[in-house]
């Protein structure tokens, strides 16, 4: 396994490269160097060195030659012109891996520097990124300024622009690593992706991808790699979809449409079992006459047939049960545990679908607001959630202002929380998907 | 299968000069039964003389095809007639042929007919292959006429695939009912097509200069009766 990855996200050593009192046009990039140089401080896992070239840091150097050769990480946040003017200098110091941040070189200038890399065999390069995120060791080597809660996803992003969205909108998925790679010579996402697949904090690898140097490799990893964990791939580009969608998909990889399906499907594999069944049980606890109680599910099930699942009416002997224990709970199709149910309620409920052979997943929709429900009983439905090794749970709340509340719970539970029923859907057929993937490994 | 890859080997080989071609259907059709691709037999005529006596060999109800390497969409040069009955209607098809052929394109290349098996009609597949320069061997798959061409109906894989995958993406295609059975229909052999499907993903593995295939239509029979490609059309070329 190439050696690279480690380099980028567990850096022994590292240097940052930048100017920390341009003026004018490239004010900016001494803005985003003093913010690199913050973030990375909190890093203890390795010597980190600071190449300031206008030398007014503190603790810092001014000259590229001072660099020590052989470095882990070499992060540059530079104009382009001032990138172009010391890159031999720059790569003359040997560091296993170059990074440019928020900076990039001419394509010509790449393909030259791809093949006096090639020969010397020592430097990885990779321009056009934001940067490297490594939650397990604290590392923060990019210049954005965001909280980003600890999760298990980690994600490949070749477009600056989506990495930066994604470290600005994960509060509830929280991430493990991030990469922003751009592009790149002597390392690519297949070497990412394999060190990935060994790494015991990501549970599910996501790739934002636009383009492949070469498509047939890239698949053969990702076939490789999503017999351990979940892969999902958000393609951007345009040429060859039908092409790339259907290779992903018969390599066992999810393939999503956008942004934030690739964050609450990622966020619902990392925190769920994988579903081995299409009969997902709805537990609600919804006011209102009976139509009106019973429209948000009724909703639910519409989407949930979209996805290519049904509603699963638990057994008689499910419903004695319940019945028995909560004489007012309503079960029908749906299972209605009214406005003012508390945990025992969702307790007792849950585990008992749990144990019914003709329910293979739970959806609970509540409403927040309109109840006495808080975010401690959410709390609660999670740790219930978590009990289950085999069968997933899935929350709704679909009042949109318990987002808040959704997220916090999200961040820092295994019970994934969707506002939106379509979301929770989307995010159920992605775990039968997987549960189908497993099935047919275990078969073979 | 170690001879069906000498056999295909050799047929590859004899293409020379080297660079990219088209086979001629005739030597499209060698290659696919060499790999044991089911095709209706197909003979080729150089005059018309020729054209009985192939007649004679294959029987009637016949279809005749225009042969030449300068008219590669031959029903667009009217260059395909169906249903020939008897050896006088086989005189008239030839002289037509030639006609047509001379009408469409007035310098083609002809290098005669070719006399073929007659099939009665059948559910129609297509089935393509192609070197992708970045994802290699690519199958696809899709029904014949409209919902190819108009809905874009298909499937792809990469290539080689196992027989479950071939049978996914016969499932893929919104018109699978077509060929799972419709309206009292019986159903057609599907196990065949995933085959079918199957063998021709490892020959465009297996022979990275199969840059090309196309196999269209390919006639499935009912359940158990297996599929027959009555159209083929593969390019060959260097391996980088």
């Amino acid at each position: 396994m190439s050696s690279v990855p480690k380099a980028l996200f567990e850096p022994r050593s590292m240097v940052l490269v930048g100017s920390s009192e341009l003026s004018g046009e490239y004010e900016i990039y001494s803005r985003l160097f003093n913010s690199l140089v913050k973030n990375v401080t909190s890093y203890k896992k390795g010597k980190t060195y600071i190449i300031d070239l206008d030398g007014k840091l503190e603790k810092s150097e001014k000259r590229i030659e001072s660099i020590r050769l052989g470095q882990d990480l070499m992060l540059v946040l530079l104009p382009k012109t001032m990138i172009a003017k010391n890159l031999q200098k720059l790569i003359s110091r040997q560091a296993k891996a170059i990074l440019l941040v928020e900076g990039k070189i001419e394509n010509s200038q790449l393909v030259e520097l791809s093949k006096t890399l090639k020969k010397k065999r020592q430097t990885s390069f990779i321009s056009d990124s934001i940067g490297v995120v490594n939650n397990t060791n604290g590392l923060v080597a990019t210049p954005v300024s965001a909280q980003i809660p600890k999760g298990h996803i980690s994600i490949i992003s070749q477009d600056p622009c989506i990495a930066y969205n994604i470290l600005r909108s994960v509060r509830a998925t929280g991430i493990n690593k991030l990469i922003s790679v751009g592009d790149s010579t002597g390392t690519d996402e297949v070497d990412i992706l394999n060190y990935l697949s060994h790494d015991e904090g990501t549970r599910v690898i996501c790739v934002y991808i636009n383009k492949l140097k070469n498509g047939r490799m890239f698949i053969e990893a990702i076939k490789t790699i999503a017999k351990r964990k979940p892969i999902i791939i958000f393609y951007g580009g345009v040429d060859q979809s039908m092409l790339f969608a259907a290779a992903v998909n018969q390599v066992g990889a999810l393939q999503v449409f956008d942004f934030d399906e690739m964050l609450n499907v990622a966020g619902g594999l990392a925190r769920q079992p994988p579903l081995n069944g299409e009969k997902i049980a709805i537990v609600t606890n919804f006011i209102g006459g009976r139509s009106v109680r019973a429209s948000q599910a009724i909703l639910f099930e519409r989407y949930l047939l979209e996805e290519g699942l049904s509603v699963g009416r638990p057994s008689e002997e499910t419903i004695k049960k319940i019945k028995n224990k909560f004489p007012t709970v309503d079960i029908n199709k749906y299972i209605n545990i009214g406005e003012n149910a508390k945990a025992d309620i969702f307790n007792f409920t849950i585990q008992t679908l749990f144990s019914d052979e003709k329910v293979d997943g739970v959806v609970v929709i509540n409403c927040l607001r309109s109840t006495l429900l808080e975010s401690d009983t959410l709390r609660k439905i999670s740790e219930i959630a978590k009990k289950s090794k085999k069968k997933p749970v899935i929350d709704v709340a679909v009042a949109a202002d318990d987002k808040a509340i959704c997220e916090g719970v999200m961040s820092t539970t295994k019970l994934p929380v969707y506002t939106r029923p379509e979301h929770a859907a989307r995010v159920l057929r992605a775990l039968r998907s997987r549960g189908k993937q497993l099935e047919k490994l275990q078969k073979k | 299968m170690a001879s069906s890859k000498k056999k295909v080997a050799e047929i590859i080989q004899s293409t020379k000069p080297r660079g990219k071609r088209e086979l001629s259907e005739i030597d499209s059709k060698k290659l696919l039964a060499a790999w044991e691709i089911p095709v209706n037999l197909t003979k080729l005529a150089k005059s018309l003389n020729d054209a009985i006596r192939a007649a004679r060999e294959i029987h009637y109800p016949l279809v005749m095809k225009i042969a030449s390497p300068d008219i590669l969409h031959k029903s667009e040069a009217k260059g395909v007639v169906v249903g020939i009955g008897s050896e006088l209607e086989l005189m008239q098809a030839y002289k037509d042929l030639m006609n047509n052929a001379r009408a469409y394109k007035q310098d083609a290349e002809i290098i005669g007919v070719t006399v073929q098996e007659y099939l009665p009609p059948a559910r129609e597949i297509i089935i393509g292959a192609l070197q992708d320069p970045s994802f290699g061997a690519t199958v696809m798959f899709g029904l014949g006429g409209v919902l190819v061409e108009v809905l874009k109906d298909i499937s792809f894989r990469l290539a080689p695939l196992s027989l479950e995958e071939a049978r996914e993406m016969i499932l893929d295609i919104k018109g699978y009912p077509i060929l799972s059975g419709l309206r009292g229909n019986p159903p057609a052999d599907i196990d065949a097509v995933a085959d079918l499907i199957r063998r021709v993903g490892n020959l465009t593995h297996e022979f990275p200069e199969i840059k090309e295939l196309d196999m269209n239509p390919v006639f499935v029979l009912n359940a158990g009766k297996g599929v027959v490609a009555v159209d083929a059309r593969i390019v060959i070329g260097e391996v980088k």
